[in-house]
């Protein structure tokens, strides 16, 4: 009977947990729909009759959250695609071959992945505003890729180390090239790891906020995160328009992340493979 | 079997001049892979080590063109700043208990979620939802929620008895940095709880079995059976969490902005503020590499327990 309680236990636990954890989630939600005057009401009202999607009407016909909305979606997809390129790359080469220095570079990456902002951000900076970059999609892409790239190449070391080596032998026996191999057998064979990562740099990009902030200042060209930051008192001081601009902000990135938190785990924690 | 980096098979049938270039570069494909990596990673860790040491000496400005090197000088007005320090051990309150906080409550929500068998997987998904927040979205959904004049937190709590009035929770120095500590506690738990599910399923039953046995109580197999078989795995969460928590700049910046009074001023904020208020690189980077050291000398502590910890485990 006392494991009986215990169940008891973990399923109220549970339920005090998912209450927590969804709250500010379905109060976000819940407050894009309300009518003006009930955002500001104490107490608040949690009647359902007056919902409606008047705010996202506003936040997508007249507002500059379709521009900001379009620079993320470009700046995240192709820095998305350079950084796992580069990380699909890197990370067969460490996964299979065995040089000096090898050791080094797969700390390095980890190094990297821990490296504060705080230490990069200023460099990156004027490293990009010198070569005439900043305020372009360009350079923020361009930061973005070098910070998705290490934990992208980390994950990926490990995917590939689990492709079977034996098919790359036979493919070689085969007389294909490497460059044949590593596109034709090994790319497809680890596209579930690609996906995983890919989907897990967009969103990292995608969520980023501290260089899209620096590198892109106050220009049409702001994603998302900047943007929404940045009409705080100006288009955006409405509770109503930010809780609809904020909800459609974090759609995508809800959904591919309940997509692949399964695979995510998996990734996390067999980075160490190799060392 | 080092296939990649295999010389060409002297069996193979003499290539064309044309190809011989083609086939050199494909016999080095996985050092040519390497190259735009290696880009990468001297673009996020070579070079800003190099930029932040150099500049770190000057007064380089992002008013004025033009530098000259300075000396110690910028670390010398880091140290006598006293919102350095404040920014200092803000950042330690905020780390440690932020961490701790994520720790125990993703232990407790992954061995409630072993528990649970109806709606498991639906449990799961709810329970990461937090791990999904764009960093902007959160700061905004909790600010709306925590409004001093019409936030549902107040409402809720003055209903259950847990306060009398509305609380300033984010606009009062004594309350500020718990608020955002739990804002981070509810962000970060989600990772925890995964890792420690994925451990947790790595235990084999028979230990637990060879408890029950011995007639051990619920407490005792989770002291002397789970939580040893966890060690690795938490571990590993709580020096990457803390790496993360103290390097943080969003979280603060985006719900209090380091106020009121800079009761909730870190240093990645503090280090933001010197450079982008106050245009001085020279102190930014400065701040940037003595975060780096405090960094060091936590993870120092930390693998050194961790030693520890491995030599008395197997004692």
């Amino acid at each position: 009977m006392r494991s009986r309680n215990w169940t008891l236990a973990a399923y109220a636990a549970c339920a005090l947990f998912a209450v927590f954890a969804l709250a500010p989630l379905l109060w976000m939600i819940f407050s894009s729909l309300k009518p003006y005057e009930e955002l500001y009401n104490f107490p608040p009202t949690f009647g359902i009759s007056s919902l409606g999607l008047h705010y996202y009407e506003k936040v997508l016909l007249s507002s500059p959250f379709p521009q900001f909305l379009a620079n993320s979606l470009i700046v995240s997809i192709v820095s998305t695609l350079i950084s796992v390129l580069f990380a699909a790359m890197a990370g067969w080469s460490l996964a299979r071959a065995r040089f000096r220095g090898q050791w080094l570079i797969l700390n390095t990456v980890l190094l990297a992945y821990l490296f504060p902002q705080a230490l990069i951000v200023l460099p990156l900076f004027t490293a990009i505003a010198k070569i005439g970059l900043a305020n372009t999609y360009l350079g923020l892409i361009l930061a973005y890729v070098t910070f998705t790239f290490p934990f992208s190449t980390w994950m990926l070391t490990a995917y590939f180390a689990k492709v079977p080596i034996e098919i790359e032998e036979a493919g070689r026996m085969d007389g294909a090239s490497n460059l044949t191999i590593f596109c034709r057998l090994v790319l497809p064979l680890a596209a579930p790891g690609i996906v995983t990562v890919a989907i897990f740099s967009f969103i990292n990009a995608w969520n980023e906020f501290l260089y899209g902030l620096v590198i892109l200042g106050g220009g049409e060209k702001r994603t998302l995160p900047v943007g929404l930051y940045n009409f705080v008192g100006g288009e955006f001081a409405q509770w109503g328009e930010m809780m609809a601009a904020t909800s459609l902000t974090m759609l995508p990135t809800l959904l591919l992340f309940l997509f692949i938190q399964r695979r995510l785990v998996g990734g996390l924690t067999a980075g160490a493979v190799k060392s | 079997m080092s296939a990649l980096a295999a010389k060409a098979d002297p069996h193979q049938p003499a290539r064309a001049p044309g190809r011989r270039l083609v086939a050199w570069l494909d016999e080095r494909l996985a050092i040519l892979f390497l190259i735009p990596g290696l880009a990468c990673l001297s673009a996020v860790i070579l070079y800003p080590v190099a930029y932040n040491a150099v500049v770190g000496f000057t007064n380089a400005s992002l008013m004025f063109p033009g530098w000259r090197f300075v000396g110690t000088a910028n670390f010398e007005a880091t140290l006598a700043d006293p919102l350095f320090w404040r920014a200092t051990l803000n950042t330690l309150v905020w780390t440690a208990c932020s961490v701790a906080g994520q720790l125990l409550l993703g232990l407790v929500a992954a061995l409630a979620l072993e528990q649970v068998t109806v709606g498991r997987t639906t449990l799961r998904l709810a329970l990461i939802v937090p791990w999904a927040f764009p960093s902007i979205v959160m700061a905004f959904a909790w600010r709306y929620m925590l409004d001093p004049l019409y936030g549902v937190l107040n409402f809720l709590l003055m209903q259950v008895g847990l306060i009398d009035a509305p609380q300033q929770w984010l606009g009062s120095p004594d309350l500020a940095m718990p608020t955002v500590i739990v804002m981070n506690i509810w962000f970060g738990f989600p990772f925890m709880m995964v890792a420690i599910v994925a451990g947790l399923q790595t235990i084999p039953q028979e230990l637990y079995e060879a408890a029950d046995i011995d007639g051990a109580g619920a407490w005792q197999k989770f002291w002397y059976v789970t939580l040893p078989a966890l060690w690795q795995v938490i571990a590993t969460v709580v020096i990457l969490r803390t790496i993360w928590v103290f390097n943080n700049f969003d979280f603060v910046f985006l719900t209090t902005g380091g106020g009121p009074i800079d009761a909730t001023t870190t240093l990645p904020v503090y280090a933001y503020n010197a450079g982008w208020q106050q245009y001085d690189l020279g102190r930014m980077a400065a701040v940037a590499l003595v975060m780096m050291v405090i960094l060091g000398f936590i993870l120092a502590v930390y693998f050194r327990l961790l030693r520890l910890q491995k030599k008395t485990g197997e004692a």
